[in-house]
């Protein structure tokens, strides 16, 4: 019999390579934000004050990486606990991949809803909690919101300056297409792990941009997500260096046999083209507008029949 | 000699939850070596519900309250001449009881207002979604500051005093921002200074918004701008605002900062 509050978990094979752990049983209202950090995370601070501002409760905050000083953020957690009470846990292991840290903080991580989250993202006060709300009111297994991408300058002393944002609110309804050309950043999604069954909740060993990572495509394929329409909320601070289409996904860990080598070549494309118009929207924003529009047209146009097979390949089980 | 900061807060009707939120943020402050802090709360709501709130705050704290709700502006002013009128005090900081305060948010304040020259506003950064007026990352300066969190320099007091108390809420702060500019001050932001604030997801509000307008109109007479007071006018009345009558400007200057943007008073970021 399944105790008030606490959803039966379906098993999972633990033979199945990358698979996380999970816990027999999960705190039913409970949200667990697993947090991936890194040395010299300049951002860092502010994520932990945006963890700490969530309106959402109750929370667990489990920070996952490779960072050496332990003591130091232990302090900052706990201090930013303080300000609005929140469950935390901090395991660091020089000797970590992302995967294996991020597997290890699902494992620990005791709520129904899951999060992730990167030092470089921060989340608005609400964001949590209308996440959360969407998914109460419909069956999904996960929601998502809109994002933002916040470009910094450098220049800025002490603090980030951020020169401008890219808004991408959810869309109104989903298409996988959509997904893929807009890539949302993993601080979009909840996913509640009573209605996910047996899909494996593992990344990838690829060290990329954590929203490249087929566990998102994967998540996408396969289940219809709760989408949480109006303002954005949680946003990535992109360095200049950093672009959406820095490491492709497709490229770096979805195998699939029969490859289109147009696809190969656009996704390059399409890499260039974006990293092209970044800096153009810093240096001349009329030549931008200009480039996206080509730039969206034309990507559109070589790859939708191929993206199409692709994703209906992957929800129909591919690897 | 030992200097000090004050902190005003001015309270309406707000709930418990806010204050007990902001109270452990004030709790945990950190503050640069040989600077007190000194907490003066007013609070303009009908009943003094919220002063028992102010029972657990961990340290002594002055507290006013006033039958009628006096406004933002005449509050703070009355903080700010109670803060200023002991001589060691050499900053006052208007917080927003809604606001939470970064640890570091009010040593970052002063650690500018210290070290840039002839300092007179300095607001903290609005956080996680900031304000999209522009600011200089290296000079720090800015066409207007917020009134969220704004340090108030003594210097500044003394020459054009506090708000214009014309102003009952909204836009306020930036008319002190034009004023101290005209004055020669500096108007700055501390990008280190995180104050925690959610605006944009808050819901519409219909006396918010006639609330705003009605300070935008005046705001723009002041300052000679007929067209835009016009056209605040015209949504207030659409808004279905009861009438009223604009007060008359003491004095009337050339603005320091921008009606072509609409109510954000300068270019936007983004």
């Amino acid at each position: 019999m399944v105790s008030p509050g606490v959803a039966r978990v379906p098993s999972v094979d633990p033979k199945r390579e990358g698979a996380a752990e999970r816990p027999s049983g999960f705190s039913s209202r409970l949200l667990s934000v697993v947090l991936w950090v890194e040395d010299k995370d300049p951002l860092l601070d502010e994520c932990l004050f945006a963890v700490a501002g969530q309106s959402y409760r109750p929370l667990e905050l489990i920070v996952v990486g490779r960072r050496s000083d332990r003591q130091l953020l232990n302090a900052a957690v706990e201090q930013y606990s303080k300000l609005e009470p929140f469950e935390h846990q901090v395991l660091l292991n020089q000797s970590y991949a992302r995967a294996e840290a991020l597997s290890e903080g699902m494992a620990q991580a005791h709520g129904r809803y899951l999060a992730f989250l990167t030092a470089d993202q921060v989340v608005y006060p609400d964001h949590y909690a209308r996440l959360i709300q969407k998914l109460s009111e419909l069956d999904s297994a996960w929601a998502m919101s809109g994002f933002v991408r916040a470009y910094l300058d450098k220049k800025a002393r002490g603090a980030p300056f951020i020169q401008w944002k890219q808004e991408h609110p959810a869309p109104e309804s989903f298409d996988l297409l959509w997904y893929h050309y807009n890539r949302p950043v993993c601080s979009s999604v909840v996913i509640d792990r009573t209605r996910v069954g047996k899909f494996p909740l593992a990344f990838s060993n690829d060290e990329g941009p954590i929203e490249n990572d087929p566990l998102f495509f994967k998540l996408a394929a396969a289940f219809r997500p709760a989408l949480v329409l109006g303002i954005p909320s949680c946003e990535q601070r992109m360095s200049r260096a950093r672009t959406v289409f820095e490491r492709s996904p497709e490229l770096a860990k979805i195998s699939v046999p029969q490859w289109p080598r147009l696809l190969t070549l656009r996704l390059r494309v399409l890499a260039a083209v974006d990293r092209g118009k970044t800096r153009l929207r810093l240096q001349s924003p009329f030549l931008y507008r200009v480039a996206k529009g080509i730039g969206n047209w034309s990507s559109r146009v070589i790859s939708r029949r191929s993206l199409r097979e692709h994703f209906n390949s992957l929800s129909r089980g591919g690897s | 000699m030992s200097k000090t900061v004050a902190l005003g807060i001015v309270l309406f009707s707000n709930p418990g939850s806010e204050i007990r939120r902001l109270l452990r943020s004030l709790e945990v402050a950190v503050l640069p070596s040989g600077v007190q802090q000194q907490w003066l709360w007013w609070d303009n709501s009908p009943t003094d519900r919220l002063r028992a709130e102010l029972g657990a705050a961990p340290q002594p704290v002055k507290y006013w309250r006033t039958e009628v709700n006096v406004g933002f502006s005449i509050a703070h002013n009355r903080l700010m001449r109670e803060a200023f009128s002991s001589s060691d005090c050499d900053w006052y900081v208007c917080v927003n009881p809604d606001a939470m305060l970064h640890p570091r948010c009010i040593f970052e304040l002063i650690q500018v207002a210290e070290r840039e020259p002839r300092p007179g506003l300095i607001e903290a950064r609005l956080f996680p979604d900031e304000h999209p007026k522009p600011y200089d990352p290296i000079t720090l300066e800015t066409p207007w500051c917020s009134g969220c969190v704004l340090l108030v320099t003594r210097s500044l007091f003394e020459t054009i005093g506090g708000f214009d108390e014309n102003f009952f809420v909204y836009c306020e702060d930036v008319d002190l921002s034009w004023r101290a500019r005209a004055a020669g001050f500096r108007t700055l932001i501390a990008p280190a200074a995180l104050v925690h604030h959610h605006a944009q997801g808050r819901p519409i509000l219909r006396s918010r918004e006639l609330a705003v307008r009605r300070s935008a109109a005046y705001l723009a007479m002041k300052y000679g701008a007929a067209d835009f007071a016009g056209r605040m006018l015209g949504e207030y009345e659409r808004l279905g605002g009861p009438s009223f009558e604009l007060p008359k400007p003491s004095v009337r200057s050339a603005p320091r900062g921008s009606f072509e943007h609409d109510l954000r008073f300068a270019e936007s970021r983004w």
